[in-house]
């Protein structure tokens, strides 16, 4: 169990720092009210919007591409990490995975799919 | 497939009987309407399995051990279904036989069949009957020989109603199918209980289990009864034997091929296939006796109050099939398959030869052949004389030894009464025989003037007639031959060769094949021969019985030539001064009238009754309720299937919820 | 480090590698497509097809030999239940390939994604076959699926075909979060993921884990979704109906059979020891899709969502077979896997030669006379429907006929019963299609001028390599027996 009393400091202490930033803001930060402020935050987008409004399926596209091509970086980071310790046979496999989804670049690439006006 | 081509005999077995397969694919799916090239492929495919026979014969004529070849067809659990082939003696003897008369019977159908609308279909059933009949008669086991069996029962069917457009035909099609169905039910009853009691099927296996009675012998007996029924249907014994003569309305070359010489005989065959199993079963074999030998004098009696000449040799051939069944059931092994091989050869060859006259006279009545002038036509005139002196035992025909080596195992049986049977039977036989060959030889008045065309007198081969008459005019009237060049053997060209080369050479068969007796008895029996010492009866001691049965024929023989032959004969015969046993005989004894009376009485009277009932009320109602049922459930479920998406979720995540409350509690 | 390495055994997966490259080539050739390449993505993707079925049969060694092969600490496993499982694969998605070349130049959808998709998917299939661990598996299914709904909609200016993918994407992204939900909990509960791991783990602690439990209804509830078992069979007919032709014949054989495989494996190698809990559950499953999908197959008049409902059924008999168990149960799944691959495949490339432009022609109505008019066809679609139905001498038969004896053989006599019926039932919906080929008269003899037949070369040839493999498993059932049975050893 002692070995735990160290994490449980831990939370209470960071527990303790969110907690008291939260109530000194509220006593001491002055409160300016107005309509736009009181709108839920959403990324820049307005929250009320009519349904009928259609997004171009090109955001998603890029949105997607986006996704794929960032876990590419994720794998990247622990191979990265541990890349003396693999050596040549990590190297490798690495290779071949970039490879792979260098073909799909090229794919995306040729295809068209990464120009917004075609 | 390599298998196949590293032991040339397999490679043979497979070509002899699944060529016959191929070429009814082929004419079925892709040449129906390429008449000619239709029969050349069957006719290309039946003379390979000759050869391919041929050669397995010449290959294992020394083997003395039956040769296998079993593959594991149908695993399921611990029961295990061989499919292969058994070459022993008597399977490439079968197999030589049928192939042969397939052979020469395709051939002449190239003459009689010439010209009609149905040839592509002929020669595909023809090389179906080839493949099933191969098929059957190489079959290691008894399972594949039930179902070629019944395959050769189904080309039989769609032979026998070849002509479908008439109303008899059909309707003997069916009732020999039918017929032979009864037999089998028994027949497949009996591998039944052959299953479940012994629980192997192979042939060879039955043999040595029986002969080492290694089986009770009630089940023996048993299932051989059983079995026997199969042999009842199918080789037209009694009291199953009158779809055989109706069997009739088929193709004459059908009738010599299915009718006579080689489908019926399949009984027969299938009892000497499994004799060993048959003969250590006493009981059986006196059954099998008695039935044989009622048989043989019935419908020996039937054949001579008929003026149809294919019904004569139909009634002949059922009464030599109870001949060949009395032979066997007797214990003449060799007896009984001696005379199916010599009976294959001289009553296809009587067939073949009426089918002459029947192309040529348009008329199955032998008076109406006569009078149309039949002795005109040489060739068939005395090919068909020869085969008549086989079929009454004369020497030196094939069929004297046959009978023979049949006479001397009955007598060699300790009750004598069954010999006597034998030569009654003789007698009468060579009395219908010579009966018809002097009918057709020595006309009460040959009327010259009349045409054979119009000689109309049958109705039911009108429609054969209207068919052959507009082909004619089609197109193919050179080859017929009709209208200037009728009765003259030269002037028909290739279609009458077609037809007399195969009459030809089975005559030649049925002179020569007697004096090989010896050889096949010893290919046959192998190293038993010299143990049975002959069972055919040849001693010395038989000297007495060989020359009361010759006798018996001759004087047949006489007996028809006093009636039918002389110069003033009244060709009337003996039986028309008996008018009441003329029409027993005429009416087959009244069998078919009882089987009627007796379907009608108990069949359709009672139990169809019950039947009926139970038919309209519980079995179609059930059907009933449970068509309407199951698709008006159909309607509802697919009602309930919208399709609609967030339907489709609900129902999934009910179901999850009904699994996890299955597992949960 | 030397021991990861040691245990990394390249050549197991061999086939799959071939499969990968020669759909990255089919990708690079489609990027750099010049009108002229279109002809050969099919005979491309044909080639890497066949290169894997040799690496499946020759590698590491013979079929026969009994070997066992474990890679990648044990996630990955070749024994001969996999190989026959991607045997069963790339047969499906070869003639796949061959009833798609002429389809898709008259629908004017040459590209090259359709066979990188097709052979993504058959990738998929076999990593589920091989995988030795749950997450493995996860990755094939994942793969498979993803290939599949994007295939499902590819005819995209047809609205079925968008309604098709866009379902069975919803349905299916639900069933996979079951199936990961399932490998998470029972992870939980065991403290791995190896499917051997797991086996010994439940072994030896005994059962009752509640997590362990729900982790398995999770699992059969994803399998169960990808095999269209009722109740989890909703998004089958809406997806082959409106799925191009040759793509529904593709799903029906192989994903199905894929879902089997891991199914099979996972539940007889995994969790054998909990069988007495799923037993029930598997027996109304296995009922429920016998007769539900029979039933409604009745009264439909398409006959692709016919044979969809068909095809449901036929998952009920495999699933009839699983339940059986043992060596002959196991063994009447992979036969009658194997022979369903050939009689659907064989009967939807003859929807697809008779569906015309766009598939109007798609109705049992559509098929009258077509004995007269095209012999062969009829012949040919008579067969694969005589299988279907469970006629001898077909191979449908005797699948059936070894369903049904392991089924008794193992006491489920109620369920055998309930079997035979409904392939009595069933007969009635592919005689109707027989029936109006043979004995009916086209409806309008112009209507079925102007909608000849398109028979191409690949595509005779498929349908001769699926005649061939129905008629040769009925007449000649022992050697594929044999091979079966050494399947099925594998999995002991």
């Amino acid at each position: 169990m002692s070995e735990y009393i160290h994490v449980l400091i831990m939370l209470v202490l960071a527990a303790a720092t969110a907690g008291g930033m939260l109530v000194a803001t509220s006593l001491i930060g002055p409160k300016k009210s107005f309509i736009d402020k009181m709108e839920p935050f959403e990324c820049g987008e307005s929250p009320i919007v009519s349904p009928k409004l259609r997004f171009s399926v090109k955001f998603y596209l890029v949105a997607l591409f986006f996704v794929i091509f960032d876990i590419e970086a994720v794998y990247a980071y622990p191979w990265a990490v541990l890349f003396k310790e693999l050596g040549l046979f990590g190297f490798i496999e690495m290779m071949i995975f970039l490879t792979i989804l260098a073909i799909g670049l090229i794919y995306v690439w040729r295809r068209g799919a990464l120009e917004w006006d075609r | 497939m390599s298998w196949l081509f590293k032991d040339p005999v397999l490679l043979a077995a497979v070509l002899c009987t699944w060529l016959p397969f191929l070429s009814m694919a082929v004419i079925l799916i892709f040449t129906r309407h390429k008449p000619q090239l239709s029969s050349y492929i069957s006719i290309g495919a039946v003379s390979t399995s000759l050869i391919c026979a041929l050669y397995l014969l010449i290959k294992l004529v020394h083997v003395g051990e039956p040769v296998e070849y079993r593959t594991a067809w149908l695993i399921a659990d611990d029961i295990i279904i061989p499919f292969g082939y058994l070459f022993d003696p008597l399977s490439l003897l079968m197999l030589l036989i049928v192939a042969v008369i397939s052979f020469l019977v395709q051939v002449y159908s190239l003459g009689y069949m010439a010209g009609d609308p149905g040839f592509s279909r002929y020669y595909a059933f023809q090389s179906l009957f080839a493949w099933a009949m191969m098929d059957m008669v190489i079959a290691p086991g008894m399972l594949q020989l039930y179902i070629f069996w019944e395959l050769v029962g189904l080309a039989s069917y769609l032979l026998i109603g070849f002509y479908y457009e008439k109303w008899s035909a059909g309707q003997a099609g069916k009732k020999a199918f039918v017929m032979t169905r009864l037999g089998d039910i028994g027949f497949f009853l009996g591998l039944i209980l052959l299953v479940l009691g012994f629980g192997d099927l192979g042939i060879v296996a039955m043999n040595e289990a029986a002969q080492a009675q290694a089986i009770p012998s009630y089940l023996i007996t048993a299932s051989a009864l059983l079995i026997f029924c199969g042999v009842i249907g199918k080789s037209a014994q009694f009291p199953l034997l009158t779809w055989l003569p109706d069997a009739m309305e088929g193709p004459t070359p059908v009738s010599a091929l299915l009718h006579s010489a080689t489908m019926v005989a399949a009984g027969v065959y299938m009892f000497s296939r499994i004799f060993p199993f048959f003969a250590a079963s006493p009981t059986a074999m006196a059954i099998a006796l008695a039935i044989g030998t009622i048989t043989m004098l019935l419908s020996s009696t039937m054949a001579m109050a008929t003026y149809d000449i294919k019904q004569v040799w139909a009634y002949s051939t059922v009464s030599q099939l109870g001949f060949m069944v009395m032979g066997l059931a007797a214990g003449g092994y060799f007896a009984g398959v001696f005379h199916l091989t010599t009976h294959a050869g001289f009553k296809a060859l009587l067939f073949l030869c009426s089918g002459v006259f029947i192309h040529e006279y348009h008329s199955n009545d032998m008076r109406d052949i006569g009078k149309g002038g039949g002795r005109s036509l040489k060739i068939p005139m005395v090919c068909m004389t020869v085969g008549a002196l086989a079929l009454s035992g004369v020497f030196p025909f094939s069929g004297f030894f046959s009978k023979e080596a049949i006479m001397g195992v009955l007598a060699a049986y300790p009750n004598k009464i069954w010999l006597l049977a034998g030569l009654l039977g003789a007698l009468m036989t060579a009395y219908y025989s010579f009966r018809l060959i002097f009918m057709i030889l020595f006309p009460k008045k040959v009327d010259a003037t009349m045409p054979h065309d119009a000689v109309h007198y049958h109705q039911e081969k009108d429609d054969k007639i209207q068919i052959d008459h507009e082909e004619a005019a089609a197109g193919h009237g050179a080859a017929h031959g009709h209208g200037s060049s009728h009765g003259h053997e030269e002037g028909h060209g290739n279609v009458f060769w077609y037809m007399a080369w195969p009459l030809i050479i089975l005559t030649t068969i049925t002179l020569v094949l007697g004096f090989f007796q010896h050889s096949l008895e010893g290919f046959l029996l192998g190293h038993a021969a010299d143990a049975h010492g002959g069972e055919g009866g040849h001693g010395a001691g038989h000297y007495a019985l060989l020359i009361a049965a010759v006798s018996m024929g001759l004087a047949g023989i006489a007996w028809a030539y006093y009636e039918f032959g002389r110069k003033g004969a009244s060709q009337e015969g003996f039986l028309a001064r008996l008018p009441k046993t003329q029409a027993l005989f005429a009416n087959r004894w009244y069998i078919d009238r009882f089987l009627r009376r007796f379907l009608d009485r108990a069949i359709y009277g009672g139990l169809t009754n019950v039947f009926t009932r139970n038919d309209r009320r519980v079995i179609d109602g059930g059907i009933d309720g449970f068509c309407l049922f199951t698709i008006g459930s159909g309607r509802l479920f697919s009602f309930l299937q919208s399709g609609m998406l967030q339907y489709n979720l609900l129902v999934m995540v009910a179901a999850v919820g009904l699994v996890v409350l299955y597992f949960v509690v | 480090m030397e021991q990861v390495m040691s245990t990394i055994n390249l050549s197991a997966i061999y086939p799959e590698i071939i499969l990968t490259c020669f759909s990255l080539l089919i990708l690079l050739m489609q990027s750099f497509s010049t009108p002229r390449f279109k002809e050969y993505y099919g005979y491309v993707s044909l080639v890497g097809v066949l290169a894997a079925l040799a690496f499946v049969v020759m590698e590491p060694s013979s079929f026969f030999a009994q070997t066992v092969v474990y890679s990648f600490n044990d996630m990955w496993v070749v024994d001969n239940y996999a190989r026959f499982f991607k045997l069963i694969f790339l047969l499906g998605t070869g003639l796949t390939i061959l009833i798609s070349m002429k389809y898709l130049e008259d629908e004017a959808m040459q590209y090259g994604e359709y066979f990188a998709l097709i052979l993504f998917a058959t990738i998929g299939m076999m990593i589920m076959a091989s995988a030795g661990e749950l997450i493995t598996l996860f990755l094939g299914l994942e793969l498979m699926s993803l290939s599949l709904y994007v295939l499902a909609g590819y005819t995209r200016v047809r609205m079925v075909s968008n309604e098709a993918a866009l379902k069975y994407f919803i349905l299916g992204s639900f069933a996979t979060g079951f199936l990961l939900y399932g490998i998470a909990l029972i992870y939980g509960s065991t403290g791995t993921t190896s499917i051997r791991a797991v086996a010994a783990s439940v072994g030896k602690y005994g059962l009752y884990s509640p997590g362990l439990v729900m982790g398995m209804a999770m699992l059969v509830v994803a399998f169960g979704f990808k095999a269209a078992l009722v109740p989890f069979h909703m998004w089958t007919p809406d997806v082959y109906e409106g799925a191009p032709a040759p793509i529904t014949a593709f799903m029906s054989a192989g994903p199905k059979a894929a879902a089997f495989a891991a199914f099979a494996r996972v539940f007889m190698e995994g969790l054998p020891a909990l069988q007495m809990e799923w037993t029930w559950l598997i027996w109304i499953m296995a009922a429920l899709t016998m007769t539900i999908g029979n039933v409604i197959a009745l009264v439909q008049d398409n006959i692709k969502r016919m044979l969809a409902y068909s095809s449901i059924a036929h998952a009920g008999y495999v699933l009839v077979a699983f339940l059986a168990a043992g060596e002959l149960g196991i063994s009447s799944v992979l036969y009658y896997l194997l022979t369903y691959t050939f009689m659907n495949i064989g009967a939807f490339a003859i929807i697809t030669a008779l569906s015309g432009r766009g598939e109007p022609r798609v109705f049992v109505r559509d098929y009258q006379g077509l004995g007269f008019q095209h012999p062969f066809a009829a012949v040919a679609m008579s067969l694969f429907l005589f299988s279907l139905a469970g006629i001898p001498p077909t191979g449908g038969f005797m699948g059936k006929f070894y369903i049904f004896s392991a089924a008794v053989k193992e006491g489920y006599i109620g369920l055998a019963v309930i079997g035979v019926v409904n392939s009595v039932v069933s007969v009635y919906y592919y005689l109707r299609v027989t029936v109006a080929m043979y004995m009916e008269e086209p409806s309008s003899v112009r209507e079925a001028e102007a909608a000849a037949p398109i028979f191409s070369p690949a595509l005779v040839i498929a349908i001769f390599i699926s005649a061939y493999g129905v008629l040769s498993l009925g007449l000649f059932p022992s050697s594929y027996v044999a091979i079966v049975k050494q399947s099925f050893l594998a999995l002991q």
